[in-house]
């Protein structure tokens, strides 16, 4: 079904069963309550009279991982570094945007360089350290932030968290790690 | 138009094309996919039996900012990040910064802080992220902070910096604004 624009009447005009059909059934399918299918849900615009529900996704990963390999900027990919370590990860379908929050505890175990981690989306690496937290802290602290991506096109994304250090010879750790995402 | 409560019909009432129109057609056009113009948008009640839509904005000011400064109050940066939005009174930011004081070492160094301001409500260190020099150095912070009880229509809201003393860097700044 579509949205259709209203039309005027005017006395005299009969009602007839296709204008009904047309601005009174499928005109309140295209509504909020008409979109619903569960609960919890955002009901979001997806285009000019166009609304669709969108769910919140949320992963924790309480296993503690143990990370050497270098923070994996979209640079460093280029001259062939190794896969990042990720995860949570989470399958979102959205607009085109997506609100992205992501925290954890971190620590360096090892050397004097900073441990840090980002989003990524759709397996693409951050562009610089931009959006990473940061720590140089030896003691676990919890440390996170949340960004706003725009990718400009409809879908459906994975999106989830890499680690790495700012030098290769440093060793992090990573704990309760968390990841919540509100597509939009 | 306007939202019209609809009228109760009673057995035997024709309704008249003034019915319809106030019925069929403007409470239509105040629906919200009616009023849907782009995608990623939500909406907001903007009054009684009204409603706007509102989008997500993000600004970012990534490049090191260094603040040397003897005011005990926030102040702005050429760099920003601000951005400027309708809203209907209220509205979160969401705000993070790699911060830390050059000057100073760790416990015994002044503090650095950033958070954000309107043109209705200046930067509090209440909900700021603060960080201090030494071991921390360029650590990430992230808050959040709602502003309620504005003024409904276009604001602009800036991120703002204060160091306790010393000079301040501060980077990889990110503001978000969720209008309500």
């Amino acid at each position: 079904m579509v949205w259709t624009a209203p039309i005027t009447f005017y006395d005299g005009d009969p009602l007839t069963a296709a204008q009904l059909n047309t601005f009174v059934r499928d005109n309140m399918m295209e509504t909020g309550p008409g979109k619903a299918v569960r609960d919890s849900q955002l009901l979001v615009t997806d285009n000019v009279n166009l609304v669709s529900p969108r769910q919140w996704a949320r992963a924790i990963d309480k296993t503690i991982i143990t990370v050497d390999s270098e923070f994996p900027t979209a640079e460093g990919k280029e001259d062939g570094v190794d896969d990042p370590v990720t995860g949570p990860t989470v399958t979102v379908a959205h607009g085109g945007a997506m609100l992205i929050f992501y925290d954890a505890r971190i620590r360096i175990l090892s050397g004097d360089a900073s441990a840090a981690y980002a989003p990524v989306v759709d397996g693409q690496s951050p562009e610089n350290t931009a959006t990473a937290v940061r720590s140089d802290h030896t003691y676990f602290a919890r440390a996170g932030s949340c960004t706003y991506v725009d990718l400009g096109e409809p879908g459906i994304s994975e999106v989830s968290v890499a680690y790495g250090v700012l030098n290769n010879s440093t060793t992090a750790q990573y704990a309760l790690r968390r990841l919540t995402v509100l597509p939009f | 138009m306007a939202w019209t409560t609809p009228p109760t019909f009673v057995v035997g009432q024709i309704p008249t094309a003034a019915d319809l129109n106030a019925l069929l057609r403007d409470n239509m056009n105040e629906t919200i996919p009616a009023k849907a113009s782009r995608r990623s948008g939500y909406f907001a009640s903007a009054g009684t039996n009204a409603l706007a839509e509102r989008h997500i904005l993000r600004a970012t000011a990534f490049e090191t900012k260094d603040m040397t400064m003897t005011s005990t109050s926030f102040a702005s940066h050429p760099k920003g990040p601000s951005l400027t939005f309708e809203h209907s009174g209220s509205f979160l930011a969401i705000y993070s910064a790699r911060l830390y004081t050059v000057t100073g070492s760790s416990g015994t160094g002044g503090w650095c802080a950033v958070a954000p301001a309107s043109s209705e409500e200046s930067a509090s260190l209440n909900y700021s992220v603060r960080n201090h020099g030494g071991d921390d150095a360029l650590f990430r912070a992230q808050a959040q902070h709602l502003f309620t009880g504005h003024t409904p229509g276009e604001t602009t809201v800036e991120l703002q910096y204060q160091v306790e003393t010393g000079t301040g860097r501060f980077a990889q700044c990110e503001l978000i604004i969720m209008p309500f």
